[in-house]
């Protein structure tokens, strides 16, 4: 365990603590956009989710270029063979490769989101179809967000142990 | 001393210690804040809207916060236990529980007399989880006593609105 | 809300929707011919690099085109194409995981 952790350099560490960060980052501001996007919106509500969109596509655009980074210099050469050889190979076959491929959704869904409500402002309040349909967007970032991060846990422990 | 020269000479481990710091009293706000959002509405009192927010940070916070603890096993800084505890995967559970019954309380797709024991019992659980995870605790038992004291304090809501003469199930608001 | 409006989110939509079933595609096909791996990683130094940027381009290219012959988008329209995203990503990253799985059963 102690040589994965002390053969990480400070940069690494920094990437990997970003990484997760900016990606809590982004779901938590999606989340946040589902749940007013639950509720009637006016002026004042659109300011908020213009806010925490924009917030929430830098913060899976970071997370992307951030954990992009330690997983290509890094991860390959010396997390992913201690995984393979260990207890729970299966971490890095399933849990990695589906979570390294559906984080690629997060920023194009995220753009859609921050876009709808850039472009329609308080008329989504008229089209509640759109409304409902942006609101489902939230919800599956939501869902892909919380699911990779549940993931990352998993590669962690299978990594650290 | 300015801020960016403090951060600079701080190490990861003092760091940590503030997060579990944080991380603690938050929980404790938002505890007292959940119960409080219940008695509040039940007695139809005024401060409603800052309670609500109060919950809402305080989640926010939790969140952020909890993961640091993951972060600093990641860092190899200790706390394997996180990881393989019975009774800590109840609670992570459990605060999913509790973010899906918020999103389904505001989409009015459940009513409040399941809505409401549901945040109650998720917070004091979570809380009661974070502070006591036994190694005798498995997983299985511990969300099957969460659920049970769900439907329990599901009752005794029920039980107190009938007292206090409420006249139909309201949604939340 | 004004057509051109309407056309730029309608085009996002499209470019998402062909960035998310381009992945997914390739995801699985370069798994299972190897040479498409190879080739990704000689071209952009890691397979997954070239993932995310050849995803990056279908999803400019697909929404330049539709927005050039799509000259009329109305509500109805963009709110079909959000349900299309919306089960386009719930598909794709059902399937990625089930492949997952079956290879490593395998």
């Amino acid at each position: 365990m102690s040589l994965i952790i002390f053969k990480m350099s400070g940069l690494l560490k920094y990437l990997l603590v970003s990484h997760i960060i900016f990606g809590l980052l982004g779901a938590v501001a999606f989340y946040a956009a589902l749940m007013n996007l639950l509720k009637p919106i006016d002026f004042k509500k659109i300011k908020f989710l213009k806010f925490v969109s924009l917030t929430g596509f830098f913060g899976f655009i970071l997370s992307w270029f951030s954990g992009g980074y330690y997983y290509v210099i890094y991860y390959g050469g010396s997390v992913k063979p201690v995984i393979k050889s260990g207890e729970y190979p299966w971490i890095h076959s399933i849990l990695m490769e589906t979570k390294e491929h559906i984080f690629i959704f997060l920023p194009f869904l995220a753009l859609v989101a921050v876009a709808a409500i850039y472009l329609f402002k308080e008329n989504l309040e008229q089209n509640q179809k759109i409304k409902k349909a942006v609101a489902l967007v939230c919800a599956v970032m939501v869902a892909i967000g919380a699911v990779s991060a549940l993931m990352g846990l998993a590669i962690s422990g299978a990594a650290v142990n | 001393m300015n801020a960016a020269k403090v951060y600079y000479n701080m190490d990861l481990s003092t760091i940590f210690a503030i997060n579990k710091g944080l991380h603690s009293f938050v929980a404790v706000i938002g505890l007292a804040a959940a119960f409080l959002a219940e008695i509040f509405y039940l007695k139809n009192l005024k401060g409603l809207p800052m309670i609500y927010k109060i919950l809402r940070w305080s989640m926010i916070i939790l969140i952020f916060t909890g993961f640091m603890f993951f972060v600093k096993w990641r860092l190899g800084l200790g706390g394997a236990r996180l990881f393989f505890n019975g009774a800590l995967w109840a609670k992570y559970t459990i605060v999913a529980i509790l973010l899906v019954n918020a999103v389904l309380m505001q989409a009015k797709k459940i009513p409040l007399k399941i809505g409401a024991p549901v945040s109650l019992v998720s917070w004091s659980a979570a809380f009661i989880f974070g502070k006591w995870h036994p190694q005798w605790l498995y997983f299985w038992s511990a969300m099957a006593g969460y659920i049970a004291v769900v439907i329990v304090v599901g009752f005794i809501l029920e039980a107190i609105k009938r007292k206090l003469n409420y006249s139909k199930d309201m949604r939340c608001p | 809300m004004n057509n051109i409006k309407l056309r730029i989110l309608n085009s996002i939509i499209i470019g998402a929707i062909a960035a998310i079933i381009f992945i997914t595609v390739i995801t699985v096909v370069a798994d299972l011919y190897l040479s498409l791996k190879d080739w990704l990683k000689n071209i952009f130094y890691h397979h997954w690099v070239g993932k995310g940027i050849l995803a990056a381009i279908i999803f400019f290219i697909s929404g330049i085109l539709n927005f050039i012959s799509n000259k009329n988008a109305d509500e109805e329209k963009i709110a079909k194409n959000l349900n299309i995203l919306i089960w386009a990503s719930i598909i794709g990253s059902l399937m990625i995981s089930i492949f997952f799985i079956l290879e490593a059963l395998r």
